[in-house]
């Protein structure tokens, strides 16, 4: 049957007005994306947490190891077993400039240090390939491990740059 | 035309009179304006009075440009400036890590 056209078109809007109401109450199961941000700031603990003493940041600090060291997703804390030693580091690394909050964009939430990793005038003559970031105010809890190409340094600065601080590069993220 | 700052050492002359200019080469700055104090300035060598190369301990024209023959590295921290990057290091970009679901699970 052939449809005059007033009365196809009045089909057809109803058949968009539908398929929109529809879209409008439809529900997408989901880890919401507040929740990821609220991770990376503390907010929520499922388990036996911490008592905090105050709501400022925790403090973190960048220790690298040797590439004979076994720093991996199993690590849960900082330890110098395995650390590199030489003129110029100090055992338990560096402290972690960050200056900006996780955030995120689309549905991953992310951080990134505000600054360069920088071990200024370093001997570190046993090659080493890897950083361990770790929380130094929560009992030196390790958050997480980055490796790179097997380096040595002789009496020079070391410096680790960082990712841009995006959803896709960030340092940290949360998918 | 001279002016004298002393008496101080080196060091207080790098950090009160020298402006460092440039770093042209890992081993010469251009610096400019470099004094020795405490010595007779009516003693200036002539060829020293129009500027150009200078060690330290030498005098030279207050207006003059000179180069510097010394370790880049300390004489611009000496001087305040930042330091040049020494041949020894070493830069590293680091990349992410991703916390993400378990396969099956809600990402």
């Amino acid at each position: 049957m052939i449809l005059p056209d007033w009365m196809y078109n009045t089909r057809t809007r109803g058949l968009r007005l539908a398929k929109t109401y529809l879209q409008r109450f439809a529900n997408t199961q989901a880890v919401c994306t507040s929740f990821k941000v609220e991770i990376l700031n503390g907010i929520h603990a499922f388990g036996t947490t911490v008592v905090r003493g105050a709501t400022t940041k925790d403090s973190f600090k960048a220790a690298l190891f040797l590439v004979s060291a076994t720093i991996n997703a199993a690590t849960t804390a900082y330890s110098s077993t395995g650390e590199v030693t030489g003129t110029g580091y100090t055992a338990g690394g560096i402290a972690v400039t960050n200056a900006t909050a996780p955030t995120s964009t689309g549905t991953t939430a992310f951080w990134t240090p505000s600054a360069s990793l920088v071990y200024t005038t370093v001997t570190l003559s046993t090659a080493f390939d890897c950083v361990l970031i770790y929380n130094s105010t929560q009992g030196d809890k390790a958050v997480s491990a980055h490796t790179f190409g097997s380096q040595t340094v002789t009496a020079g600065t070391f410096t680790l740059t960082m990712p841009t601080n995006d959803a896709t590069n960030a340092l940290l993220r949360v998918a | 035309m001279w002016t004298t700052h002393g008496p101080l050492d080196e060091t207080s002359m790098l950090e009160r009179l020298v402006t460092v200019r440039d770093l042209p080469d890992n081993y010469a700055l251009e610096i400019e304006w470099f004094l020795r104090v405490g010595i007779d300035l009516s003693g200036v060598p002539p060829h020293l009075q129009g500027g150009g190369a200078a060690y330290p301990g030498e005098l030279v024209r207050r207006d003059a440009h000179v180069i510097l023959k010394r370790n880049p590295t300390e004489v611009s921290a000496l001087a305040g400036g930042p330091a040049k990057p020494s041949p020894n290091d070493v830069t590293v970009g680091l990349t992410g890590v991703e916390m993400a679901g378990e396969a099956g699970g809600i990402k």
